[in-house]
């Protein structure tokens, strides 16, 4: 598979990460609210940079993100999926649930 | 929760088909299964199960529900209403609940406070407060 990779400084808000789910995360063709938290033994969020692999083509970019997983010892199951997730629109609600943290009595 | 502590996975996955809910009797039974486990996951705990059947059999709702787990083995039920509105449920022992529910907006729907781990009946009593499910009368 030959392609230009992405250097680290491109990631931009139109960009997108993937998570990998698991079949038990997939529940009725759509993906449980807790798949972008932290699995036991994860120390940060793991995902990857769908454009670090291909500019635009979606179908490339999943293959790519499937063989990554798999050359690190990931098991993926055929019934799995990938969340996948916009960078601009994770960082803006990030910064909405950090102001309304920031103004409750938490 | 007297009726359904008595209860097993099996036997409530074997209610359920007899309620006609196959589709989530046989999603209780592979979520109880060791089969698609990361590394670190468990199945479904029996407590979790257990508060998961005593939630459906206690309401009636519009809309449809599906099945998952946390890594910890807690069930986790989705609900998607016909007006959009989604609610998510992780069943984390016979006394607590997390959960996540919001309107079509995107708004949080606010069950107790701003905390979102709950005590399960505070939760089930938050629910049908704000008609998102109402108390099963058959």
């Amino acid at each position: 598979m030959a392609y230009q990779l992405a250097e680290e400084d491109d990631l931009l808000p139109e960009h997108n990460v993937a998570r990998y789910c698991g079949p038990r995360k997939i529940i009725n063709g759509t993906v449980a609210y807790d798949v972008f938290l932290l699995r036991t033994g994860e120390g940060f969020l793991s995902t990857n940079w769908l454009e670090y692999f291909h500019p635009a083509d979606r179908q490339f970019q999943v293959v790519a993100v499937q063989d990554a997983l798999e050359s690190k010892g990931f098991r993926v199951s055929r019934n799995g999926g990938l969340a996948i997730l916009n960078v601009g629109t994770a960082v803006q609600q990030i910064y909405r649930i950090y102001n309304v943290l920031l103004n409750s009595d938490l | 929760m007297a009726l359904s502590s008595a209860l097993s996975i099996v036997e409530i996955s074997s209610l359920l088909r007899e309620m006609g809910e196959v589709k989530l009797a046989d999603r209780l039974d592979y979520l109880a299964s060791d089969e698609d486990l990361e590394p670190g996951e468990s199945p479904i705990t029996l407590e979790s199960t257990q508060a998961f059947f005593e939630l459906f059999v206690s309401v009636e709702y519009e809309g449809t529900v599906g099945l998952g787990s946390s890594h910890e083995g807690w069930v986790y039920a989705q609900w998607s209403f016909p007006d959009e509105r989604a609610l998510g449920v992780w069943f984390v022992d016979k006394e607590y609940v997390k959960y996540t529910a919001r309107y079509k907006t995107g708004k949080h729907i606010d069950i107790e406070g701003s905390a979102r781990t709950i005590d399960f009946s505070k939760l089930m009593h938050g629910l049908v407060q704000k008609e998102l499910f109402s108390w099963r009368t058959s």
